[in-house]
């Protein structure tokens, strides 16, 4: 009697381990970073403080001047782009640092407006969604000359 | 045995995933930085021939664009051959950009000897190309150089030359 009851036990724990279905999807995803945040070349005028923006807000952009200097867009910048990929729906949300320090040798940069100027939210019924990513760049009077790099952590929310 | 089946549902409807997830995403940002040329060409100012029977000065001023020497007090100097301002050309990477121009204070010219015998051009800020340029559309522009000649009374004769540096540089 005992012996059948124990069987019937590990039964009904089986059953329960089988049938059981979530109420929500675990969601297996990935997220990419699959192009950089580049503002191109930029012949800066040593007379003022510039700002150099790319607006992602709707889409994918390039770069503008937004200050009253002279300096030259000589080679256009673009946006970057998070990818997400999922088998199942999803929509996320983008919570932006406050900036991001740019540095060549002892030399800086700032980018700042990440949140104001990239798309900050999206969603997909599944498969692939490209979020575009913009900010502005600071570029000081007589800033010194040379390749500028850094990066930005930009955490999702997904559900 | 009923406990059991009680308490393991609830331990799953508790342990359900909510389905909620976070992820860091690094995005690389980059940028490049060329710094505006700048260059300028040298130039000669000159005073031309002066025939001057007393204590005078010669003035060319290119404050308001290119000018030939005119003497100051005209029944004591004769400007013979004429000179003309100076003109400096200036180009940049940099379209419509603001170059200031630092001018020296005086200029002692003189006669290539020895001895100490000497004229001074000075004045030369006030009558040259005031400062700040703005270049053009094409990164091009001009600055014309003038200044005053001083010449003593019994200056020698001779052909007097020297030089000076004027400073061009982004605003």
């Amino acid at each position: 009697m005992v012996q059948r009851h124990k069987h019937s036990v590990v039964l009904i724990w089986v059953a329960l381990i089988l049938f059981y279905r979530p109420c929500c999807h675990v969601l297996a995803l990935t997220v990419d970073s699959i192009r950089p945040l580049s503002f191109g070349t930029i012949i800066a005028d040593p007379s003022r403080h510039e700002t150099i923006e790319i607006d992602a807000r709707f889409g994918p952009a390039g770069t503008i001047k937004t200050s009253a200097g002279v300096s030259v867009l000589s080679t256009p910048g673009s946006s970057g782009i998070i990818r997400v990929s999922s088998g199942l729906p999803f929509s996320c949300t983008l919570i932006f640092p406050a900036g991001a320090n740019l540095t060549k040798g002892g030399d800086n940069m700032v980018v700042d407006r990440f949140s104001m100027l990239s798309e900050t939210s999206g969603s997909s019924p599944g498969g692939v969604l490209d979020l575009n990513i913009g900010g502005r760049l600071n570029i000081q009077r007589r800033q010194a000359g040379g390749s500028y790099s850094g990066s930005a952590v930009i955490m999702l929310n997904i559900e | 045995m009923l406990c059991r089946l009680i308490v393991l549902a609830a331990a799953l409807l508790i342990f359900t995933p909510g389905g909620a997830s976070a992820a860091d995403s690094t995005v690389t940002v980059n940028a490049i930085i060329q710094q505006a040329s700048l260059a300028v060409s040298n130039t000669t100012i000159d005073f031309g021939t002066i025939v001057t029977g007393g204590a005078d000065t010669v003035i060319i001023d290119a404050s308001a664009g290119a000018a030939t020497p005119v003497p100051t007090d005209a029944t004591v100097t004769n400007i013979s051959v004429a000179g003309s301002s100076g003109t400096i050309n200036v180009t940049s990477t940099l379209p419509n950009a603001i170059v200031d121009i630092t001018y020296p204070a005086s200029i002692v010219i003189d006669d290539n000897t020895t001895s100490a015998i000497f004229m001074t051009v000075d004045q030369i800020s006030t009558y040259s190309t005031p400062t700040p340029v703005t270049l053009d559309g094409a990164g091009t522009g001009t600055i014309h150089v003038g200044g005053r000649l001083s010449i003593d009374a019994g200056q020698t004769a001779d052909t007097y030359t020297s030089t000076g540096t004027i400073a061009v540089n982004y605003q």
